[in-house]
């Protein structure tokens, strides 16, 4: 098997373009619902880390374009080719890229005052994570819902996994009295917004596949498959968080933040596995019925 | 001349496709962003891959199953390396042809990249010709 460097770049780039900008709109959900619940400290290092996400995600969303025009190219000369970058951005990932840039700024900028999110940064941050629905196989249907359907998705993925490094950088201290509240807030709302996340994203696949046997008999579905395994296991773990960890830290028990750490921790790794596998399978390969 | 004819079509797809499904996904796991399969995919080449030729090719055309922009085109022989003038400002086209300057017998390796304007997937291959002078034949 042939190894194309710039190939596995542009998906590792994708992968952390997806992470940053889906955990900076995800943070900033978070604070917003979670605000009243928070020690000043605790939402200070959720807005910094925040923002700092937000910048994050409009330099290496930039970078992807560089990847891309060193990939046409075949070789690093390609990263400074002002005419392959200019053929990246106008393939409808610069628009994307326009779209993710002004969000991003408008959310990181109103992270800046310590107040809660407010409209603006939450314009922002569906801006930001809906942006990825600007382009890719599902413009390549015939209807436009499935790009509807898959903001309604990636809208789900940030609140999820957005909220995982903030709840992380709650549980820090050990104390359960801290965490608890945003915790089981979070768990609440969690509910409907994976039960979104998952119809949407089910609905997305049915119309990109013309039968479920394409997820086992094409490269496509077989990615789609592996991901769906790694969803699977997170679930497992935000199941166990809602279901045990969570009335644990209710009840006052401190061993059950570590418990929460470590919960957690495998959630942001699982997390991590999806977007690289989601980017490879974006990136890589299409839908056979789209080939 | 070259004929059009069913090319290698580079990197896309091929290899994984005969391989028993456990090695499929073994490979996937392993080496997942390490090729590219893309959604554009080249048809045929001329002159055809492999060809091998009694007269230099004056163009290469490349056609594939939907529109793309033409990114990267390069003729490299054993020595030296042919520039051929690419127009990224084209518009997207299922075939592409670039002219080429004359050239010198010997075996060449054509290579091209190219982008689909909606989505911005990116396909890469290559594929080689030669051309030689006929044997002059006795009177």
């Amino acid at each position: 098997m042939s190894v194309d460097p710039w190939a596995a770049a542009a998906v590792l780039v994708t992968a952390l373009t997806y992470a940053a900008t889906l955990g900076a709109a995800g943070a900033s959900g978070f604070l917003a619902y979670s605000w009243g619940l928070l020690a000043p400290e605790d939402r200070r290092a959720i807005r910094r880390w925040a923002a700092l996400l937000g910048v994050a995600g409009c330099v290496i969303g930039a970078l992807r374009l560089g990847v891309a025009a060193a990939w046409m190219d075949g070789s690093g000369a390609g990263l400074t080719d002002p005419s392959l970058w200019r053929l990246a951005a106008q393939s409808g990932e610069g628009a994307a890229l326009g779209l993710r840039g002004v969000a991003l700024v408008l959310l990181s900028a109103a992270l800046l005052r310590d107040r809660r999110p407010g409209a603006l940064a939450l314009l922002g941050a569906a801006g930001a994570a809906g942006s990825f629905a600007l382009t890719g196989h599902v413009h390549r249907t015939a209807s436009a819902l499935p790009a509807g359907l898959l903001w309604v998705h990636l809208l789900g993925v940030a609140c999820w996994v957005g909220a995982l490094v903030p709840l992380l950088l709650i549980a820090r201290r050990g104390e359960p009295a801290r965490i608890a509240p945003p915790a089981r807030r979070f768990g609440v709302l969690a509910v409907p917004v994976v039960g979104a996340l998952i119809a949407a994203g089910v609905l997305v696949l049915a119309s990109l596949l013309e039968s479920p046997a394409e997820l086992w008999s094409s490269d496509y579905g077989r990615l789609v498959l592996l991901k769906l395994g790694a969803v699977a296991g997170l679930l497992a773990c935000a199941a166990l968080n809602k279901l045990s960890l969570t009335p644990r830290l209710c009840a006052g028990d401190a061993r059950a933040v570590r418990a929460l750490r470590i919960s957690i921790g495998l959630e942001i790794v699982l997390a991590l596995g999806i977007l690289v596998l989601t980017a490879a399978f974006t990136t890589l390969t299409g839908p056979p019925s789209l080939e | 001349m070259g004929h059009f004819s069913r090319a290698p079509a580079g990197r896309q797809g091929g290899r994984l496709r005969h391989a028993p499904l456990t090695a499929r996904l073994v490979a996937l796991l392993v080496a997942l962003p390490l090729v590219a399969l893309g959604h554009a995919h080249l048809l045929a080449t001329s002159p055809a891959a492999s060809a091998s030729l009694i007269a230099a090719p004056r163009s290469v055309t490349l056609s594939f199953n939907e529109s793309v922009r033409l990114a990267v085109l390069k003729l490299e022989s054993a020595t030296d390396e042919v520039p051929l003038p690419v127009d990224r400002n084209a518009a997207p086209a299922k075939t592409v042809t670039v002219a080429l300057p004359a050239l010198k017998p010997g075996a060449y390796e054509v290579r091209w990249s190219a982008i689909t304007v909606d989505d911005g997937h990116i396909v890469t291959g290559r594929f080689g010709f030669e051309w030689h002078l006929a044997p002059t034949t006795p009177p």
